[in-house]
């Protein structure tokens, strides 16, 4: 799968325009199929992060997903603006490519105990490594702006 | 870009009347926008019923910074 860099501002904003390795992604609590009620899913841009050890996502995504958000899971978190405190949870995950969805699957992601802890991060999706790096070679192409993700195949049957 | 919903993102050229705001594209349509998630997330889910929607936050041009994670 090959993805351009993404920007949300306008095409002709080029004082503005930073493009990033974003992609389009699903999330939901469980792998059962999207419903508003019993399994809500939101579509959105992530940011794909090979820095991050696991996703991340704003507490009011997370909320509007429904996830299990135990206070016994609680961990500090490091990122470069500082330590703050997350939850530790999972949902699962789709990539959006070419109208199909590939799944990738239950990943580990990080929720904020509040937005507000995190107010540099608190409108940022990240696609960390658990669960993706290790099923896809990914390739940051700076040059063309594009990413690229090669899904690696494990072999049962590996002779010795 | 990937879905309908992406491409029209990319081709919005109104984009700045979005500024600092979520919007909730469906198709080639904004059905919903606001600056709380959770608001703009009921009202697209009422409209958009069995579909999901894409939802964007679109930056606000002065608030728009280099990132370091």
């Amino acid at each position: 799968m090959r993805f351009k860099y993404h920007s949300d501002h306008d095409q002709n904003d080029e004082e503005n325009e930073i493009k990033r390795p974003r992609i389009e992604i699903a999330m939901r609590k469980s792998r059962d199929i999207a419903n508003v009620s019993t399994n809500p899913e939101f579509r959105t841009f992530g940011l794909v992060d090979s820095g991050a050890d696991i996703s991340f996502i704003p507490r009011s995504i997370a909320d509007i997903l429904g996830l299990d958000l135990d206070a016994t899971s609680i961990k500090a978190t490091q990122s470069a603006s500082g330590e703050f405190k997350t939850y530790r949870t999972t949902m699962y995950l789709e990539i959006i490519h070419k109208k199909q969805r590939v799944e990738v699957d239950m990943v580990d992601v990080a929720v904020p105990q509040e937005d507000k802890m995190t107010e540099n991060l608190e409108k940022q999706v990240l696609v960390g490594r658990n669960g993706l790096f290790d099923k896809y070679r990914i390739t940051f192409d700076e040059a063309s702006k594009t990413i690229s993700l090669t899904q690696i195949i494990h072999s049962q049957n590996v002779r010795r | 870009m990937s879905s309908p919903e992406s491409q029209f993102l990319v081709a919005m050229d109104d984009k700045k009347q979005y500024r600092g705001q979520w919007v909730a594209i469906l198709g080639s349509k904004v059905i919903a926008q606001g600056k709380a998630i959770d608001k703009v997330y009921a009202e697209a889910a009422k409209i958009s019923k069995d579909k999901t929607p894409l939802f964007v936050k679109i930056p606000d041009k002065n608030k728009e910074q280099t990132l370091i994670l």
